[in-house]
């Protein structure tokens, strides 16, 4: 892969690597550092990615990172929850629907985003979403099958229900 | 499928069966299981009433793009090279003008130098044994010397354990006359004399001055005498008498070209 190739294939992909990264979660900063280090570690091993995969090399690569840092982060989060005391959350106002799909989506697990991300806006197989999340097809799809069923379920809480759609 | 549906993989069936993935045969059995099971099949109509995601069109992210290297120049290169030349040819002209490097003293005889004068003994012994292998002269020579040396350490050696009256200033009157020859022509015997006088502090008194008297003495004599040597050896000898300076002159000269001619 050249510079030139590298270069045309990230202006056509970064976007959709910075989205999947929000969408497994972690703050705008977090998923700026993961697709950054994911674009940088795509560089240096461009003569071993096909130019065909570097999107999945890239997402994976992403993927990877920003898990590590939210491990990180809730370690932290778990150590500060220990020294503080705990505050009552006030209950959720009413949301949009928008905003509570966001809302159902941040109480899946990470591996279960990650997967409804690169299903619904990506459009990747099953076969694509195991290779770039290192799991395997049955896993992806069971994980996909739970992850829709408790979205539904949170959002139906939410007081959102077909007709609301 | 080649497994049956059941309760420890009944999601996957599901999804598939909800992704049209199945043939008649397996529809009709998940159906039949969905029966019977009417949690997975809330289930299933759950996961069919999920909202899919959609792409955010807000979200953008601007990667640096790569600049491609800038082709390199030859210009810095031939400058360095250019330089790298003229230096060169600087520190050879003086050579080529003298008429060429094959002018140069035999290349053997550098190490041999070397190894005389810096080398440890053992360094010195086996540079001796490999420059006198090419050369049987060169042995010859080389253990003649040494035996000049091991004789001159011999006479110092008599010489300092030779009990000496003290010296005092008187001892050294009579001046010796002009055409007296030094009582020793080597110049390191010539200083073990002057030592004595050294030791009873009746010379120099005044460093700084030897270098004046040695300059006079230059002069004098129009010999080119070592400002070491000749400095403390007349300052030694000589200390503030001018009037001895000049007794001393031709005997000093003398003694310097007897020690020269030795050395030849």
């Amino acid at each position: 892969m050249t510079a030139k190739e590298y270069n045309t294939d990230v202006r056509l992909w970064a976007d959709d690597a910075m989205r999947f990264a929000l969408r497994c979660g972690g703050s705008r900063n977090d998923c700026e550092d993961a697709v950054q280090e994911a674009l940088a570690a795509l560089w240096n091993h461009r003569d071993e990615v096909p130019r065909e995969k570097g999107k999945g090399y890239v997402l994976s690569a992403a993927y990877r990172s920003l898990m590590m840092t939210m491990r990180h982060g809730r370690v932290v989060q778990m150590h500060a929850a220990t020294a503080m005391p705990e505050t009552e959350e006030a209950p959720d106002e009413r949301f949009d629907l928008r905003e509570a799909i966001e809302h159902a989506l941040q109480t899946l697990p990470e591996v279960q985003r990650a997967i409804l991300q690169l299903r619904d806006v990506e459009g990747y197989s099953y076969q694509e979403i195991a290779s770039t999340l290192s799991l395997s097809d049955q896993q992806v799809q069971v994980y996909l099958f739970r992850a829709r069923v408790k979205m539904r379920k949170q959002l139906i809480q939410m007081g959102y229900d077909n007709q609301d759609r | 499928m080649t497994t049956k549906i059941d309760n420890t993989n009944y999601e996957l069936w599901l999804l598939r069966y909800a992704e049209g993935d199945l043939g008649a045969d397996e529809r009709a059995a998940v159906e039949a299981w969905l029966a019977g099971h009417p949690e997975a099949a809330a289930e299933l109509a759950l996961y069919r009433e999920a909202p899919r995601l959609e792409r955010d069109q807000s979200v953008r992210y601007v990667a640096t793009p790569l600049q491609p290297a800038a082709p390199r120049s030859l210009w810095p290169l031939l400058a360095r090279w250019s330089a790298a030349a003229a230096v060169i040819a600087a520190l050879m002209l003086p050579a080529l003008r003298m008429g060429g490097l094959a002018t140069l003293p035999p290349q053997e005889e550098a190490p041999q130098m070397i190894a005389e004068a810096t080398l440890p003994a053992a360094a010195k012994e086996q540079a001796k044994t490999i420059a006198t292998k090419k050369n049987p002269e060169k042995l010859k020579r080389l253990e003649k010397l040494e035996k000049l040396e091991r004789l001159e350490r011999l006479e110092k050696l008599e010489r300092l354990e030779k009990p000496e009256a003290p010296l005092t200033k008187d001892s050294l009157s009579p001046v010796p006359s002009p055409t007296a020859p030094l009582p020793s022509t080597n110049l390191i015997a010539l200083e073990e004399e002057a030592a004595p006088i050294h030791s009873q502090s009746l010379i120099a008194q005044e460093p700084d001055d030897w270098g004046d008297r040695l300059l006079a003495l230059n002069s004098a004599t129009h010999e080119s005498l070592s400002h070491t040597t000749g400095g403390r050896l007349v300052s030694r000898l000589l200390p503030g008498n001018d009037q001895l300076t000049e007794h001393l002159v031709d005997p000093l000269r003398e003694g310097m070209n007897n020690i020269r001619n030795k050395r030849k």
